[in-house]
C-alpha cells in the first residue's frame, strides 16, 4: 500500500510523536508536576481556598447556562438551516461562524460597548439596577457568544445529510411536531449533539479573552477559573495557580476521552 | 376511498412541477403515476399525502376537500422511496410507531399493539426479523417493514413513491405481485409512482402518464399501450421506431419500408412521422431489400434485430419470436425487406 522505505516511515512517525510530546505532553506534565510540587496536602489546600472555590463555582454556573442556551439555539439554528429553504441562508451560516473568526477580546469589548456604563444601554440599565458588565450576566453573554458555533456547526451537516424523510414519515403516521422531534429527530442526531455539547462545554470553561474583558476581575465574585489562574500566577503563587490549572487540564482529558468514545459511537451508530 | 385532484398547480421557485393537473381515482383502484424524472409525479403524490401544498387547486377525498387537513390527520399511508425507516428503532418499534403516537384515548393497549404488529409482519412475511434494526436488513426486507409501518395506521389510502425502484429484479417482481394481491384483498385505494413502464403495466388498474408537470394520458394499461395519445406516450411506453414520411397524392411512403398496411385518417395526411413498435414490423430476407442487418441479439424467446435503412441514421428496431429468426437464417450484413403492420400517426 505504502512504498516509502521502512526507515522513512519510522523516522516520520517518531518525529510526529516527538513534536506532540514536546508541544503538548511536556506542558501538561509540567502543569501537574508544578501543582503537586509541594505534595497532595498543599494541592488540596490551595484548591479548597474560598476564592478558588468561588472561581470554580462561577465557571460551572457559566458553563451550565451558556451550554444549555447554546444547545437550544444550536438545535434551532441547525434545524432551520438544514431542513428549510429560505433567502439569507448563507448569511445566517456566516453569522453562526462569526465567533470563530473574531478575536474573543473583541467579543468581550462589544458587550462592554453595549452594556457598560458608557455603553448604548448603559444609562437605561443603571435605572433598573441590573448589572451586566463586571457581573455574571456579562460573563455568560461573552461565553455564549464565543461558544455559539459548536453545537450548530456539529449538527448542520448531520441534519442536512439525513434530510426530512424521517420526519415526514413520522408525520404521515400521525405523530405531532413534538413527538416527531422527541422520538425521531433527536435520536437521529443525539451523538452529534452530545459531541457538540462536549466541545462547547470545554470551550465555555476554558474561555479567557472575552470573559477577561467583561469580568472586572473581582476576587471571589467575577473570576472564572482561567482568570483566577492568571491572577494567582501573577502573584507568584505557583502551587495554587497550577493546582487550578490542573483542573482545567483534567477537563481536557475528560473531554478528549469522551470525544473519542463518541467518535467511535458515531461511526458505529 | 375515492380521491380527486382538481386543477393542481405547483411551482418550486420558478420550476413548474405541476400545471393544472386533474385526476380522479376510483375507490379500491390501484393506480400508477408513470413518467420520467421531473414529470411531477412524486410532487402530485406528496400533495395528496399533505407533505406538500399546491399553489392552486384542490384535493378531495370522498368528495371532501382535505387541503386544510394536516398530513398527520389525513390518515394516508405513505411509503417513501428510500423507506425512511427510523434507524434507531427495531422493526417492531418502527411498525408500532403509528399506533404508539396516538392520543391516550385512541391508543390501543400494549398487548393490542404487539398483536397488530405481529399480524402485519406476518402479512409482509418478515415476522422473524421483529427484533432487528433497519441497518441489519436487506433492501427488500426494509421495503416490507416500510409497507407494514404504513399499513399499521389502517390508512384510508396507500401512497407509494417508487416503491420498488431500489430493489433487484427478482425481489421487485415478487413485491409487485404482493402489492397487487394486497390491493385485491383489502380493496384499499392505492397510488404508486414509478418510472418503470413495465411495472406500471403489470400491476396497475389504470396508468396516468405524466411529463413536464402535465398528464399526457390516463387509461388501462392495454388501452395506453395500444392507443397512445401522442408521440411522448408512444415512445415512453415500450419502444417505438420513429419513421420519417414522404407524401405523394395523400399517400405516405418510405424508401425502404412498406407502409401499405397502415391506414391514415384524412386529417393526418402530411404528418412527418409514423411510430411503429418493433414487434409490429415484419422482416424477410430479400436480396433486393433496401435494409441491412446491423445487429442481432437472441437471448430468450424474443430476438432483436437492428436494420439500417438509411446510411448514418438510427437503425430500425425489429422484434420477433426467436424461432422465426432462426428459421429465416438471418445474419449480420444480410439484406432484408421491411413492412410495417401497424403504426401510430400524430
Amino acid at each position: 500500500m505504502n512504498r516509502d522505505p521502512l526507515s522513512v516511515r519510522i523516522v516520520l512517525i517518531a518525529l510526529a510523536f516527538l513534536i506532540m510530546a514536546a508541544l503538548i505532553g511536556l506542558p501538561l506534565v509540567t502543569v501537574f508536576a508544578q501543582a503537586l510540587a509541594k505534595g497532595w496536602d498543599e494541592y488540596f489546600l490551595s484548591l479548597s481556598d474560598r476564592v478558588t472555590l468561588s472561581a470554580i463555582k462561577l465557571t460551572l454556573i457559566t458553563a451550565l447556562i451558556s451550554v444549555s442556551v447554546n444547545l437550544v439555539f444550536g438545535v434551532i439554528a441547525a434545524w432551520a438551516i438544514a431542513k428549510y429553504e429560505f433567502k439569507g441562508k448563507s448569511f445566517l451560516l456566516t453569522l453562526i461562524d462569526l465567533p470563530f473568526s473574531v478575536s474573543p477580546v473583541i467579543a468581550g469589548l462589544v458587550f462592554v460597548l453595549l452594556f457598560g456604563l458608557q455603553g448604548w444601554f448603559g444609562p437605561a440599565l443603571q435605572g433598573t439596577g441590573l448589572k451586566i458588565i463586571f457581573a455574571l450576566p456579562g460573563i455568560v453573554l461573552a461565553t455564549m457568544f464565543v461558544t455559539f458555533p459548536f453545537v450548530a456547526r456539529e449538527l448542520i451537516p448531520l441534519m442536512q445529510e439525513q434530510g426530512t424523510e424521517d420526519e415526514e414519515a413520522a408525520v404521515s403516521l400521525g405523530a405531532s411536531g413534538f413527538q416527531t422531534f422527541w422520538r425521531v429527530t433527536l435520536p437521529n442526531i443525539k451523538w452529534g449533539l452530545l459531541y457538540g455539547v462536549l466541545l462547547c462545554n470545554a470551550r465555555a470553561m476554558g474561555e479567557f479573552g472575552a470573559v477577561s474583558v467583561v469580568s472586572g476581575h473581582i476576587r471571589g465574585k467575577t473570576n472564572t477559573m482561567p482568570l483566577h489562574v492568571e491572577i494567582l500566577y501573577n502573584e507568584y503563587n505557583f502551587t495554587a495557580a497550577f493546582a487550578v490549572a490542573s483542573l482545567l487540564a483534567l477537563l481536557a482529558f475528560v473531554t478528549l476521552t469522551a470525544q473519542s468514545l463518541l467518535e467511535w459511537k458515531k461511526a458505529h451508530a | 376511498m375515492s380521491i380527486d385532484a382538481i386543477d393542481i398547480t405547483k411551482d418550486f421557485d420558478g420550476f413548474v412541477a405541476l400545471k393544472s393537473v386533474s385526476l380522479s381515482v376510483n375507490r379500491g383502484e390501484l393506480l400508477a403515476l408513470l413518467g420520467p424524472s421531473g414529470s411531477g409525479k412524486t410532487t402530485l403524490l406528496r400533495i395528496i399525502a399533505g407533505l406538500e401544498w399546491p399553489d392552486a387547486g384542490d384535493i378531495r377525498i370522498e368528495g371532501k376537500s382535505v387541503l386544510r387537513v394536516d398530513a398527520r390527520e389525513r390518515g394516508i399511508g405513505f411509503v417513501f422511496q428510500h423507506y425512511a425507516l427510523f434507524r434507531h428503532m427495531t422493526v417492531f418499534d418502527n411498525v408500532a410507531f403509528g399506533l404508539s403516537v396516538r392520543k391516550r384515548r385512541e391508543r390501543p393497549s400494549e398487548a393490542d399493539i404487539a398483536k397488530r404488529v405481529h399480524e402485519l409482519l406476518e402479512l409482509v412475511q418478515i415476522e422473524r426479523l421483529v427484533r432487528r434494526y433497519p441497518s441489519e436488513l436487506s433492501g427488500g426486507q426494509r421495503q416490507r417493514v416500510a409497507l407494514a409501518r404504513a399499513l399499521a395506521i389502517e390508512p384510508i389510502v396507500l401512497l407509494l413513491d417508487e416503491p420498488f425502484g431500489a430493489l433487484d429484479a427478482k425481489v421487485r417482481k415478487e413485491l409487485r405481485r404482493w402489492l397487487r394481491r394486497l390491493n385485491e384483498q383489502t380493496g384499499m385505494t392505492s397510488i404508486f409512482v414509478t418510472h418503470d413502464q413495465e411495472e406500471a403495466m403489470e400491476i396497475a388498474d389504470r396508468i396516468v402518464v405524466m411529463s413536464h408537470g402535465r398528464i399526457e394520458q390516463i387509461g388501462k394499461p392495454s388501452e395506453i399501450y395500444e392507443n397512445p395519445a401522442n408521440p411522448f406516450v408512444c415512445e415512453f411506453l415500450g419502444n417505438a421506431n420513429r419513421i420519417p414520411l414522404a407524401w405523394t397524392d395523400g399517400k405516405m411512403s418510405h424508401p425502404a419500408i412498406d407502409l401499405d398496411a397502415i391506414t391514415v385518417k384524412p386529417k393526418l395526411v402530411g404528418a412527418e412521422h409514423v411510430f411503429v413498435r418493433p414487434h409490429d414490423i415484419d422482416l424477410v430476407k430479400d436480396a433486393a431489400g433496401a435494409g441491412t442487418v446491423r445487429f442481432l441479439s437472441i437471448v430468450g424467446p424474443i430476438a432483436r434485430v437492428d436494420v439500417e435503412v438509411t446510411a448514418g441514421e438510427k437503425p430500425i428496431e425489429v422484434e420477433m419470436p426467436a424461432h422465426r429468426l432462426q428459421r429465416a437464417g438471418l445474419e449480420v450484413g444480410a439484406p432484408v425487406k421491411l413492412a410495417a403492420l401497424k403504426g401510430h400517426i400524430y
